[in-house]
């Protein structure tokens, strides 16, 4: 997937003579902030509609119908104005499942389609397990340790390792076949690595308009607060 | 087509592009593919270690008028978040100038010069630190500040790369140089996966 804007709102300018030059034309083609840096009367913001998304799409770019709120900004006339879109990219982790190719949240430990997840294997079994975790602690003076923490919170090892007393650090973890273990015969497992760790890019926009003594941030996306 | 971004990391002799979609720009003790090989390391008592430097850019294509103001940024935790003690002097350090765009010049045509410096250093132990007066980032150990911690590069205070403008037809920004370095109390193990924002101004 390429890191492209999505288009929830489009901008309209209307001109002092009354004419209107919207962002995006009859047949969806985009028309960027700066192609008309004239003077403009009123600068108006609008949704997306399902038939305009399509339309866009067409021109191979993104959008989204969406019910976000018209906005209307009036320029005073004479005004100078400043108009631009506003890039945000970043590219963030997700896991990749190996066996269904879904994408998937980077915290979540199994597919959430499949279900697949990262495996170990007893060789002497030869089957898959549920591991004994320990995790591996070392310290200043190279000493090791093993303590155990629960598998929802092992990828904070670190920190807590970090919290105990003695100034000891993270040094790796140990998963072992709990039959095995009993068997008095303890051995570690092998991992199989069905979810593989890969980056998404994100490309977030949104819209500066100046003029006079206001700066006015549009959003073309809806912030959810908890 | 509105733009098409996507974010390069240049490694090699000659700094080839290699687009970072669909992967993990890993900091690490070698100069390739940033995969898990040779990971960064953890100094003994009284010596630091830097990752080798990696050198990544932004790259615009379609349809625009103009694009200015390329900016990067973090969250400001990245020292803590994944331990690095930057009381001692660990830390995610990026290359700064005294003045003007903080950004690496990487294409003649565009920039003005090449002043891309392959990241070199002990594969699987260290690199060279990109402030070392001898071996350091050409384009940045010569300046006063050299270089700079990426967590004082937040949303408040980001970091200008690239100035501009570019006119339309597409282009490569001038790059941003970054190295994590380690020292003997920074934590060992994997880390939570953490990003660098880039941000742009277009017309």
């Amino acid at each position: 997937m390429t890191a492209q804007p999505i288009f929830r709102r489009f901008w309209l300018k209307v001109l002092p003579d009354g004419s209107a030059l919207p962002q995006f034309d009859v047949t969806g083609k985009d028309h960027g902030c700066g192609e008309y840096e004239g003077p403009v009367a009123q600068i108006l913001f609008y949704p997306v509609s399902p038939k305009l998304a399509g339309l866009i799409q067409s021109h191979g770019d993104k959008a989204e119908p969406s019910r976000l709120k018209p906005l209307v900004f009036d320029i005073p006339p004479g005004e100078y104005v400043t108009f631009h879109r506003v890039g945000v990219l970043r590219i963030d982790n997700i896991k990749v499942c190996g066996f269904c190719g879904a994408e998937f949240d980077f915290d979540e430990r199994e597919c959430p389609r499949c279900l697949a997840r990262l495996e170990w294997h007893c060789t002497k079994c030869d089957s898959l397990k549920e591991p004994l975790i320990d995790t591996i602690l070392v310290n200043s003076q190279k000493r090791f340790k093993k303590i155990k923490i629960v598998p929802a919170l092992q990828k904070w090892a670190w920190k807590i390792a970090e919290n105990l007393p003695g100034r000891w650090s993270f040094y790796d973890i140990q998963a072992r076949c709990p039959d095995c273990e009993i068997a008095g015969d303890p051995r570690g497992l092998r991992l199989v690595r069905c979810v593989g760790d890969s980056g998404i890019e994100r490309l977030f926009t949104h819209y500066i308009l100046q003029f006079g003594e206001e700066r006015h941030i549009i959003l073309d996306y809806k912030v959810l607060r908890s | 087509m509105a733009e098409v971004a996507t974010i390069y990391r240049l490694y090699g002799a000659a700094g080839d592009k290699y687009s970072l979609k669909n992967k993990i720009g890993r900091f690490c003790t070698q100069d390739s593919d940033p995969g898990t090989n040779n990971p960064c390391k953890i100094p003994p008592t009284g010596q630091v270690y830097d990752s080798y430097w990696v050198t990544d850019c932004l790259g615009i294509t379609g349809d625009y008028t103009q694009v200015r103001d390329i900016y990067i940024h973090g969250d400001g935790n990245f020292a803590s978040d994944w331990g690095l003690d930057a009381a001692s002097g660990g830390g995610l350090f990026v290359g700064v100038k005294d003045a003007g765009d903080h950004g690496l010049p990487i294409d003649v045509a565009l920039h003005g010069s090449n002043q891309y410096a392959q990241a070199g250093g002990t594969p699987g132990t260290k690199g060279y630190a990109i402030d070392d007066a001898v071996s350091g980032h050409p384009y940045y150990n010569g300046e006063t500040e050299k270089i700079r911690d990426f967590d004082e590069c937040d949303a408040g205070s980001p970091l200008l790369i690239d100035s501009g403008p570019y006119a339309a037809g597409g282009f490569y920004s001038k790059a941003w140089v970054m190295a994590l370095r380690t020292v003997p109390t920074s934590t060992y193990g994997s880390k939570t996966p953490k990003s660098v924002i880039v941000t742009y101004n277009i017309f």
